[in-house]
This record gives C-alpha cells, structure tokens and sequence, in this order.
C-alpha cells in the first residue's frame, strides 16, 4: 500500500497507522491501494473505503456472470 | 408564533461533500438535507450515498436534525440508497417526484421490508416532494397512502421544467398556482408545507419578498442553500400571519 500524506502537520507514520487499519477492515489493503491523505476524519475514510469496497464486489460479480 | 430554526430552515448539503456536511453541523441546531438527489451528480451517486451512511452514523447524537433525500422511485437508485440509510435511522427521508400514491406506497413497502430484514426501531418519517403536475392533481391520494407523512415540500424547478416540457404557454402562472393548491391543501390538513429552494442567494430581497408570499400561500418553512438564507426564513416564517 502506498500511502501519501498531504498533510504537513502530521507524520507520515501517523497517517499510515490511521488509515491502513481501516483498508485492512474493509478488505482492500491488499489490493495495493494508492491513497493520498488529505486530513479526512475518520467517519470519511470510512465512506469511501466502503463505496470502493462497493464498486469492487459489484465488478467481482459481473466477472462472475459473465464467465 | 415564535419557531426555531430547527423547525422551519432546512439546509440543503451535497451528499457527495462531506466537508461540506462538516460545516453544516456547525451550525446551530436546523434541519439538515442530505441529498443523494439532485444535489449529487450521476458519477458520484455510489460515492454520496456511503457518505451519507456514514455522516448519518458520526452524527447520529447532533442535535440537527438529518433529512435524507434519496433518488425517486423513477431512477435505477432509490432501492439501494435506502437500504443503506434506513438502517442508520434517519431522522426524515424526504422523497423527491412523487407523482401518485403507488410512488409513495412503493417506498414505504421498500422501508417496512429493511426495518422488519433487520428487526430495526425504528418508525420512518416522510417529507414529501411535489414537483410536477400529476402529483399536484393527485395530492388527495398521495397524504392517504401513508401515516407518516410529516410534510410536503414543492420543488419549484422540477415544476417548472415539468410545465415546460408539457408545453404550457404560462410556466411561471402555474408554478404560482400550483404553490397556492398545496399551501391550501396543507393548511386545511394541519400539515407542515416547505417551500423550495431560492437559487439567487445574493438577491435578498428577492428571497424576502418570495417567503412573504410564499407564507400567505400557506408554506410553514423552507429549504436554503445558503447560511445567509437562515436568519431571513426564520424572521418570515417563524411569525404568524395576521
């Protein structure tokens, strides 16, 4: 995972420990994510790991559909 | 008569800007639109609608109180922004193009059959959008189709276009009339009456003189998209008419 922080005032390491716990919950830490950080809270990283997480299981099954 | 805020302005926030649902918890203490509608884009319809879930879980303790506004029953959308929201128990789901009671009753059903899947507590509240002809012609059929209505609220720009694109000569005559049908309609059954946004939110006194009248129509509040709006709603709205 590679994970840019846009946020000056926090540490890289900070931002790596707030977000990867959350990828890794929603399942796609291991999908080699880019994310850029721009000092979302918490209740956003969430919505839009989520709505990825969404749009991939909604992909997964037209694969599986179309054979 | 002396309302709040929280009982008459409601704030309309894009679904698919959480900085901008940030902000409006701010605030003090309104009604906050969270739109899935027209309010968001096509492409960012999936995105708004984990937002809003999300948004309605963060701040399920404000004291705001957090309409959703989901995608009518006329788009491939509305099922599943419900079955996301519902769960969070939203404090209002407001329902946009409603022409006929069947569009009412098909919500509701989609609502009843989330709240019994998930044996949630939970008793949805509905606002009620009227934004073309038929739903002004069917208005009677529609208040009868649900017990939970709280409110119908005109979308003025939807009317318009709807006048427009049957081809009637006078759209703005028919906007007016259909306003004074539901602000009558409204006040014979003690129900709540918002009226619809005011695009121009520079020109105050334009949206000062459109409240007065919006008001002796029978419209009880309205929807803003701007925080300069607020103050003006609440002075207009929050006194009785004498």
């Amino acid at each position: 995972m590679q994970c840019m922080n846009m946020v000056p005032e926090l540490t890289d390491r900070l931002v790596y420990e707030y977000v990867a716990p959350i990828l890794k919950e929603y399942g796609l830490a291991d999908l080699s994510p880019q994310i850029w950080f721009n000092g979302a809270n918490e209740w956003v990283v969430r919505s839009r790991c989520e709505a990825l997480r969404s749009m991939l299981n909604a992909a997964l099954e037209r694969e599986e559909v179309a054979g | 008569m002396n309302q709040t805020a929280g009982q008459l302005v409601y704030f309309y926030v894009p679904g698919y800007k959480p900085n901008y649902i940030e902000y409006a918890m701010t605030f003090y203490p309104m009604n906050i639109i969270l739109c899935l509608e027209d309010g968001t884009p096509e492409d960012k319809k999936l995105e708004a609608r984990y937002v809003v879930k999300h948004a309605l879980q963060a701040f399920a303790d404000s004291e705001h109180t957090l309409i959703v506004r989901i995608n009518s029953v006329h788009t491939p959308y509305w099922e599943q922004d419900l079955e996301e929201i519902v769960p969070q128990r939203p404090g209002r789901i407001r329902v946009p193009m409603v022409k006929s009671a069947e569009d009412l009753r098909l919500v509701e059903r989609k609502v009843q059959d989330i709240i019994q899947a998930r044996s949630l507590d939970y008793s949805p509240v509905y606002e009620v959008m009227i934004e073309c002809r038929e739903a002004i012609a069917n208005i009677a059929s529609i208040h009868e189709a649900s017990a939970n209505i709280h409110a119908f609220t005109f979308g003025g720009t939807d009317y318009y276009n709807d006048c427009v694109a049957k081809g009637l000569p006078d759209p703005v005559r028919e906007v007016r009339q259909a306003k004074q049908q539901l602000g009558e309609y409204c006040r014979s059954k003690g129900l709540q009456c918002f009226d619809t946004t005011y695009m121009a939110f520079r020109d105050m006194e334009g949206f000062r003189q459109d409240c007065l009248l919006s008001r002796e129509y029978g419209f009880t509040g309205r929807s803003v998209i701007h925080p300069d709006q607020v103050a003006l709603v609440q002075e207009i709205y929050g006194t009785s008419i004498a």
